[in-house]
């Protein structure tokens, strides 16, 4: 079982691989596009700076940092959808940054990938989380697009993952495992995600006001609040490494680009841990510990709000 | 002189149907966009097929994301469909896979449902759009469908038709350029779409992952409101909408045939 984690800055790059890192991912916005379209208008879907590389120096630096110790190292164009002159100025760069060292780019706009194909055919593609394959004939139909790897959606059960990866053999594929669930399904979202205190509107309190009430509004408000009251970055899906493990995944992927590097490197080694705990004890003690292990490093005790795979975990 | 576009009645439940006549609609719109645990039976879905029918209206399918179980469910609905002797059925499609299930089903006419259509829909967004240059701001504006490599491949699958909100800061297209046609949605806009069902929480997990039983999830509309947000959202079921904005005046321009109404949220 690999590790993705995320990366921001070239330095991290030895450091992630050390702690065992396997696969890094980033977002790359050139000084050009920023003014061309600005931050808003960023291609990666990650609208603040700490979230970017921004120099093909840097670029170069951090996939060496990875090739030397035999990690990957991966660009992400996935913003849902760009207009045709944003499309093509994304495949200009995309081709440097394939001279610099990157290994794949995570892309999840149809125009995009057909581009890919196109212009750069010898790019290796891995369709982002934001291209929702939700089922086995999803999947075939991206792989029918020019993709190697898919990213699965957060919001599958491990039993579905599975079905999915078994119908597909010839298709790599990611699950994600800590930090940054989303309330929602993100492949088909369109809150923005651009506020500068990084709150964004899913995990926002609001007032809640029953416009029809069938008598079970009180519960329902009381669902939706439970958004508000959890730190999503707090995600975790220790518990079902085994499962996924079971389920064929090929990768699992940390959130959480530009966050600090002290919390990269901590999920990276506990996540290494349960990889390897998983390899010499049962489903049970592993929960057990995965459990143990999401209190030290959070300091509370999970809960359905932050679990990756609620409806394999629940109690 | 542009044509007025045509008019479709976009159906909550099957009873709406009955009582369409003199509305001046061309078109019922059916099915569930959102959920798979709410997809009708074949038997009601015909039902209201018939119902459209026999006043004179065309059928338009609505069918939701799904997993392999709710691809398994789409399939019995557009088997059926296909059985049906008539013509002009569509099915909006906001699952890929479910387009590939409709390659066997060439009687069908396949439309890009709201959910892969990404237009950006967040209601924060019209107080964004006004800092960004223009190149930023088109891509707030456009649906993303406008060069040849998008609509080729739609072609490929036989989509002629995409759909389309009216979000709060406007929508700008120009659908003819790379011969699509377009309908848009009027009174709400779709903003957001959810499996952690709050309608589905029993405290410890969410029945929309494993199949849900929950009877009249969408008997409660929620306004969820917050001063940073402008316009309240307006939760029904697993889905957050939006109002719409204004229906822009010149979407025969745009390429846009169809105005479907929305009485109320799905």
């Amino acid at each position: 079982m690999r590790i993705m984690s995320p990366i921001d800055k070239a330095e991290e790059a030895a450091v992630l691989v050390q702690a065992g890192a396997d696969e890094l991912y980033g977002g790359f916005v050139s000084p050009a596009w920023s003014r061309r379209y600005s931050l808003l208008g960023s291609p990666n879907h990650r609208y603040f700076p700490s979230a970017q590389f921004t120099t093909l120096k840097d670029i170069k630096r951090a996939a060496k940092d990875a090739h030397a110790s035999g990690a990957k190292f991966y660009i992400a164009f996935n913003s849902p959808s760009y207009t045709p002159e944003q499309r093509q100025d994304v495949i200009t760069d995309a081709g440097r940054l394939m001279d610099a060292g990157t290994d794949a780019f995570i892309v999840s706009d149809i125009g995009l990938l057909r581009r890919f194909a196109e212009q750069l055919p010898e790019a290796v593609i891995h369709l982002s989380t934001l291209g929702a394959v939700y089922n086995s004939e999803s999947a075939k139909f991206f792989a029918g697009l020019g993709a190697n790897r898919i990213v699965l959606p957060r919001e599958l059960t491990v039993a579905e993952m599975a079905g999915i990866v078994k119908a597909n053999p010839g298709l790599e594929f990611d699950a994600f495992i800590l930090i940054g669930k989303c309330p929602n399904l993100e492949g088909f979202c369109s809150f923005t995600h651009c506020d500068p205190a990084q709150q964004w509107p899913c995990e926002k309190k609001y007032e809640a006001r029953a416009l029809r009430d069938d008598g079970r509004a009180g519960g329902i408000i009381a669902a939706q609040a439970g958004w508000s009251e959890i730190n999503r970055r707090q995600a975790c899906g220790l518990c079902s490494v085994p499962g996924l493990i079971d389920a064929g995944v090929t990768a699992l992927k940390i959130v959480g680009r530009g966050g600090p590097t002290e919390m990269k490197l901590k999920m990276v080694s506990a996540l290494r841990e349960v990889v390897e705990l998983s390899r010499r004890t049962s489903a049970e003690e592993l929960g057990c510990f995965a459990r143990a292990k999401y209190a030290d490093m959070f300091g509370r005790e999970c809960s359905p709000f932050v679990c990756y795979y609620p409806a394999d975990n629940s109690r | 002189m542009a044509k007025t576009p045509e008019k479709a009645f976009y159906a909550v439940n099957p009873a709406s149907v009955r009582k369409l006549e003199g509305g001046g609609y061309s078109r019922v719109y059916f099915g569930a966009e959102f959920c798979q645990w709410r997809l009708p039976s074949p038997s009601v879905m015909l039902k209201v097929l018939r119902a459209a029918h026999e006043q004179g209206m065309g059928f338009t399918l609505l069918t939701p994301w799904a997993t392999d179980s709710g691809i398994a469910r789409i399939n019995l609905l557009l088997e059926s469909l296909s059985g049906e002797a008539v013509k002009g059925i569509e099915v909006v499609v906001n699952d890929f896979g479910v387009l590939e299930a409709l390659r066997k089903h060439r009687a069908l006419t396949p439309v890009l449902g709201r959910l892969l259509v990404k237009q950006k829909r967040c209601p924060r967004i019209p107080g964004i759009v006004k800092g960004l240059p223009d190149a930023g701001r088109e891509s707030y504006l456009k649906p993303g469908v406008e060069d040849p490599e998008t609509a080729g491949f739609l072609k490929k699958y036989r989509i002629k038709r995409i759909e389309l909100d009216s979000p709060l800061q406007g929508v700008d297209a120009d659908l003819k350029l790379v011969g699509l046609k377009g309908s848009i949605y009027t009174t709400f806009a779709f903003v957001t779409t959810t499996r952690h069902c709050p309608a589905s929480f029993d405290g410890e997990t969410w029945q929309a992952f494993t199949g849900c039983r929950i009877k009249g999830c969408t008997g409660n509309i929620i306004e969820l409101s917050n001063p940073e947000h402008k316009e309240p959202l307006l939760m029904r079921g697993n889905t957050q909408f939006t109002r719409a904005g204004e229906i822009p005046a010149n979407i025969s321009a745009m390429g846009i045939d169809r105005i479907v109404v929305m009485e109320e949220t799905p």
